[in-house]
């Protein structure tokens, strides 16, 4: 046995060593795939694992918090435990300010003698640390703040330093000791944010909150126990599962990340058919020698074998390799997630990679298994045919190819039946893109057939004049469609799929444009500086301005959020002047209505998002029930909203102040008289308040900085694309070529029979255009399609936009031209060969 | 137990072992331990010897140290001492129901033995009066203990609470109508004290008191007017007095079950701002109700040997007064020893007391062997019959251990 597989690794080493492409092939396949799956997976894990750190800093174990309107005043925590005796922590939190380091800090302030937050923040037990302990709680003396943060450098770890920090327009200096979180083992649970910590009496000091906390959480295990607690907490206060609304804020970003793994996916098997195919290939030029070897008596388990361990060296090598590569990908992604994250969902500071050695390996194995469970068939199918049957003509070849059309087509029959219905299902985001791939699929099964039927078309009849050349073209292309059929499938789908991307962004780019030069209507939009106080110096601004004859008219804006059927939803408000209630774009119902609905009848206005993902339309019903107010109001219109997949709604001011009493102005729209000079009425109002008390952004200026954030937030998509499509063309390209070397020996005999140069490079050039012309036509309407699938079905069902589709020629030119290029690039080098080879060379390549 | 407090002021020592000990206790106690659990049996972070040394430190001098007898008026003295570091008051009693349709299958009547305990422990010293600019920063950490043993289950339960006094979640409340922690209480009757009440439930642990108590003897102070010295340094001392016969009575909580009850208890208060000595490392502490109207109290603090480094005892007589004695009077052997099976720790458990003076020949035996106490500290706190020359009924403490 031992004598087979040395004779066997000498055999196919010899054969890869005459043919390094096909190794070639097969190793940068499946690397390539693996290393955009892997890079994809670790950046979506880790900033889903940072956010999961980040909300665990404030919630802890924490189930449920009460929140007040908008603080929580401590004798309600008294009373509690009083009362109950559930475990419960005060809190309080606040972003504060260090201007010396232009940073931003997050303040946690609690129960030190009872928080275990502590323990699972620091990573180890508060009583560790060489800090007195009492006078760390119950004194101002210093230290009275544990400084946390990634940043922080070894060498002043556990120093103490006084630094100065600002509170909403007020600065107060903390003693702090430096920490750096407990790195664990895995690189797991890291901090999300540069945190200070203290005791909660310091912390009421500080940020001026005397008798005030921003939260209490509570671990409530028992229905019963929220039944008491609800039935218990005072009117102003509201009891919310923090699990939900983390649950929920995390369910924001899912369908984002979703979106990410589809395009990896494509990557994954375009990488895969890369690999399969390059085996195949070799598979099939090596079956003379399989032949030969069997009848030379060795057993077929033993070609068996040997031929799985190849696949299974060549796959280990390639996932290996994309382990590596990936991992060094995702960091650039995870930041580029990571921002997206924070344009459309919520604050998420940190980028930290985060990844375990258990998850490499199980990648590393399920890779190799992948790959030898998709050779198995080919290899075994090989190994096991008696040797006469390994050796078979390419005729014989094209006539059994000719038996699986029935089967392909019956197959895209079913993949198209199974697209429509999930489009007319409601099937959700997978069902979504269940339908782009089936129907990618569909289409792509129908190509081979479709190149036979032109090619037959074409047929001319026996008394026809049309050129040997055109009938040696035609009939070649649908004599070897047994070789070309799976790379020319390959090339539609990776076309349609990268043009469909295409064909939706670009659809989104103009939906959004004209969206937000509609909606971004005023001239000037004001609001407070970050550091700034809150609410009184705006509605101080708005009456002033409210007087100023260079205004034409202004609006007012204000905002909460709300826990609302287990989803963060944003209630908005504020006066509108006519113009901003112009500024919006309604589905369906005339804006005049809408408005009167509003206006006259208390009626309220949802965004798309929420209107999709909740089934909601004009004249439905919602109720909404916040701390301890209840109200249900009716749908007057559901406008447009590419600017967050967040659900909001819009209500009339007097009903806002119903939930939220403590109306704070958030921002001010003004719209200036034609005479007006922007600028100079900007410089006006900078010299009449405090610097830096405002925040003041010209409407050309937000429209730019949204077109930024807009292009920014695809560039992940277009990334993976663009990937994507990189390696499928490769991949198609690379097939191609080994079809057309294939075909040498027939132009060598061509050569012999005397086909000049030009005839036979017409012929290897030819058959790529012809194919590739075809293919580029018929990708056109699976683009369409696709991204018809991607813009109304996908993408409603993901962020609940709908977007108008708006095809145009430069897509339709880029498919024709991609095809081609695909197509013409694998006939380079074989048409070269055979211009430089004479006739009397034998072999293959 | 009352020692225990006495000696966990070294908790608040500003230094780096008292600060592990007291803020590892606190943390063990109260991180998953708002739902305490003496079934868990959590290891303790500190042992009782840990507690108890004395080490020297700066800050500790500020204390107020009790060095002589101080007058002490009533009420106000039955209340907080919060200059001092530790404190406690300290309630034992056996129970029987008003009525026996809940009494076991045994012929013997039920009967249940309860201890209540709220400590105050003071954090940092009172170096000046403007110090405090929060009421979270009041420098008071309050705990609370209860226990109860089901003599016929055999069936010992204990619970504790634990919380800063902040802004009034432990402590003496604004009115001065009750002490408390959390939810537990002390309530007396204002201006007077007695009659007093106590309350405190655990859930989870399915016990709960809620007893009336008043007392049928004067008060008695331990050691010198209530000076009570703990080692030869007349420093180590504390202020201790005794209510040594209660009648108690209301309901005690077993088992989802309120069960009428009433009986006898035992109170103890006592402030100090000593410590032990450096050797010593528990004590046995004996509070005895006999059959004849006396009660015997009686303390040995011990060294690492188990040597007697200190003692002191109170026999009291039917009309409240102190009995002439002296600790040379008294006897006191271990018979028995019983090994924890949940933390190996070994504890007398029979002991007998002997004071031929007074004809006295006492065997002391637990109710249950274990009435070990699981929480954060571990120590022995439980329920005792006697007989012998004398039949009558006790608690007694056993720490260090």
């Amino acid at each position: 046995m031992s004598r087979h597989y040395l004779l066997l690794k000498a055999i196919s080493l010899g054969h890869f060593y005459q043919h390094p492409w096909q190794l070639i092939l097969m190793w940068a396949g499946l690397t390539a795939s693996v290393t955009v799956v892997v890079a994809i997976y670790l950046a979506s894990y880790s900033a889903h694992q940072n956010f999961i750190s980040a909300s665990n800093l404030f919630i802890g174990k924490a189930t449920h918090q009460i929140r007040g309107q908008p603080l929580v005043d401590e004798q309600l925590y008294v009373e509690l435990k009083q009362r109950f005796n559930v475990p419960a922590t005060p809190q309080l939190q606040a972003t504060v300010w260090d201007s010396s380091k232009h940073q931003s800090y997050q303040l946690l302030a609690t129960d030190l003698l009872i928080d275990d937050v502590i323990s699972s923040t620091l990573g180890l037990s508060l009583t560790t640390l060489n800090i007195p302990l009492t006078q760390f709680i119950f004194s101002d003396m210093p230290p009275n703040a544990l400084l946390l943060s990634s940043e922080s450098i070894p060498s002043i770890s556990q120093q103490v330093s006084s630094q100065q920090f600002s509170y909403q327009n007020t600065s107060f200096h903390l003693n702090v000791t430096h920490l750096r979180p407990n790195q664990p083992q895995h690189n797991q649970g890291t901090l999300g944010v540069d945190l200070l910590l203290m005791d909660i009496g310091i912390g009421q000091q500080v940020l001026n909150m005397q008798g005030q906390l921003t939260a209490i959480n509570l671990v409530l295990t028992h229905d019963k126990q929220i039944d008491l607690l609800k039935d218990w907490l005072p009117k102003p206060y509201a009891l919310v599962p923090v699990n939900d609304e983390r649950q929920a804020l995390d369910n924001l970003a899912n369908a984002f990340h979703l979106n990410l793994h589809a395009l990896s996916l494509l990557a994954f098997i375009i990488g895969l058919f890369l690999m399969f195919n390059a085996l195949r290939f070799s598979l099939q030029q090596r079956e003379r020698l399989i032949s030969q070897l069997r009848s030379l008596g060795i057993p077929s388990k033993a070609i068996q074998i040997y031929l799985l361990c190849e696949v299974f060296l060549i796959a280990s090598v390639a996932s290996a390799t994309g382990l590596l590569l990936g991992w060094l990908l995702a960091n650039p992604l995870l930041i580029m997630i990571t921002q997206s994250i924070n344009q459309f969902y919520y604050a998420l500071a940190h980028t930290k990679l985060q990844y375990s050695i258990i998850q490499f390996l199980l990648s590393w194995a399920s890779t190799v298994l992948i790959a030898v469970g998709c050779s198995w068939w080919s290899i075994t199918h090989i190994a096991k045919r008696p040797p006469l049957q390994l050796v078979r003509t390419s005729h014989q070849l094209a006539h059994i190819h000719q038996h699986l059309f029935p089967y392909w087509q019956r197959l895209a029959a079913t993949c198209l039946v199974v697209t429509v219905s999930m489009i007319m299902l409601p099937t959700g985001i997978m069902g979504g893109f269940i339908a782009t791939a089936t129907g990618l699929l569909g289409f792509a099964l129908c190509l081979p057939q479709l190149v036979t039927v032109i090619s037959k078309f074409n047929r001319p009849s026996k008394a026809s004049n049309q050129p040997i050349f055109i009938k040696m073209l035609l009939r070649d292309s649908q004599r070897q469609l047994h070789h070309t059929a799976y790379a020319l499938m390959a090339l539609l789908i990776a076309i349609s799929a990268s043009g469909g991307i295409n064909l939706m962004v670009s659809s989104f780019h103009s939906a959004f444009q004209h969206w937000l030069q509609q909606r971004v209507s005023a001239d000037l939009y004001i609001r407070l500086a970050e550091h700034s106080l809150p609410s009184t110096r705006l509605q101080v601004l708005y009456e002033q301005l409210a007087t100023n004859k260079q205004i034409a008219s202004l609006s007012t804006y204000m905002s909460q959020q709300i826990l609302w059927r287990n989803e963060q939803v944003k209630i908005q408000s504020g006066q509108w002047s006519q113009k901003t209630q112009d500024s919006m774009l309604f589905l369906r119902r005339p804006s005049q209505l809408i408005w009167h609905d509003v206006i006259t009848k208390n009626h309220i206005l949802i965004n798309e998002p929420l209107a999709r993902r909740h089934q909601l339309k004009w004249g439905d019903e919602i109720k909404l029930d916040w701390a301890g107010h209840t109200a249900t109001f009716t749908i007057a219109g559901v406008f447009y909203d590419y600017g967050s997949p967040q659900g909001q709604l819009w209500m009339q001011p007097f009903d806002y102040q119903r939930f939220f009493p403590e109306i704070k102005t958030k921002g001010i729209a003004l719209y200036l008289t034609a005479d007006t000079n922007v600028d100079t009425f900007i410089q006006t109002i900078n010299k009449q308040w405090p610097q830096h008390t405002f925040v003041i952004t010209q409407q050309q200026q937000i429209i730019e900085r949204a077109t930024h954030i807009f292009k920014q937030t695809f560039v992940i998509t277009d990334v993976l694309n663009g990937i994507a499509l990189g390696i499928a063309l490769c991949a198609i390209t690379a097939a191609l070529m080994a079809t057309q070397l294939a075909r040498l020996p027939e132009m060598r005999l061509l050569h012999a029979l005397g086909c000049n140069g030009w005839l036979r490079a017409g012929l290897l050039i030819g058959q790529p255009i012809f194919l590739g012309i075809v293919t580029g036509l018929f990708a056109i309407p699976a683009t369409l399609l696709q991204g018809w699938l991607l813009t109304e079905v996908v993408n409603v069902r993901s962020f609940g936009w709908s977007i108008p589709l708006t095809p145009n020629l430069v897509l339709v030119g880029q498919i024709l031209g991609l095809s081609l290029a695909a197509a013409v690039l694998g006939s380079l080098y074989p048409t070269w060969k055979t211009l430089h080879t004479p006739a009397r060379q034998a072999g293959w390549e | 137990m009352r020692q225990l407090i006495a000696n966990i002021k070294q908790l608040f020592v500003p230094n780096s072992l008292a600060s592990t000990v007291l803020l590892t206790t606190v943390c063990l106690l109260l991180s998953g331990c708002q739902q305490e659990s003496t079934q868990s049996h959590p290891a303790p972070t500190f042992s009782v010897q840990d507690l108890l040394q004395t080490s020297s430190n700066t800050l500790s001098v500020f204390y107020p140290k009790v060095t002589s007898p101080i007058p002490l008026k009533w009420p106000a003295d039955h209340y907080t001492h919060p200059e001092y570091r530790s404190e406690w008051w300290y309630f034992t009693g056996h129970m029987t129901p008003d009525s026996n349709s809940t009494a076991e299958i045994s012929s013997t009547p039920l009967s249940l033995g309860f201890q209540f305990t709220l400590f105050r422990q003071r954090a940092l010293p009172p170096i000046n009066s403007s110090a405090v600019n929060n009421a979270w920063q009041r420098p008071q950490i309050y705990m609370g203990h209860l226990a109860i043993s089901h003599h016929q289950a055999s069936i010992h339960r204990a619970a504790q609470r634990f919380s800063r006094e902040g802004p009034g979640l432990a402590g003496l409340n604004d009115n001065s109508s009750f002490l408390h922690v959390l939810d537990w209480k002390i309530q007396p009757t204002p201006n007077s004290w007695w009659p007093v009440r106590i309350s405190a439930r655990d859930q989870k642990q399915q016990i709960g008191i809620n007893l009336h108590l008043f007392p049928l003897k004067p008060i008695t102070l331990q050691g010198s007017l209530g000076y009570s010295q703990k080692s030869n340094n007349p420093d180590n001392a504390s202020m201790y007095y005794s209510y040594t016969r209660l009648k108690a009575w209301g309901s005690l909580y077993w088992q989802n079950q309120n069960l009428p009850v009433n009986g006898q208890a035992w109170f103890d208060h006592e402030w100090s701002s000593s410590s032990l000595d450096t050797g010593q490392v528990g004590w046995n502490w004996f509070a005895l109700q006999l059959d004849n109207n006396h009660e015997l109290m009686l303390y040995q603090i011990r060294n690492k040997q188990g040597g007697i480094r200190w003692a002191d005892i109170a026999l009291i007589n039917e009309n409240g007064t102190r009995l002439p004695i002296q600790t040379s009077d008294v006897t006191i052997n271990t018979q028995q020893h019983w090994t924890s099976s949940k933390t190996g720790r070994r504890y007398p458990s029979l002991w007998r007391i002997k004071i031929s003076r007074y004809a006295i020949d006492l065997e002391v035996k637990p109710t249950i062997n274990d009435q070990e106490m699981r929480l954060a500290l571990y120590y022995w706190e439980g329920s005792v019959m006697l007989s012998g020359s004398h039949k009558g009924k006790g608690y007694v403490e056993l720490t260090g251990y």
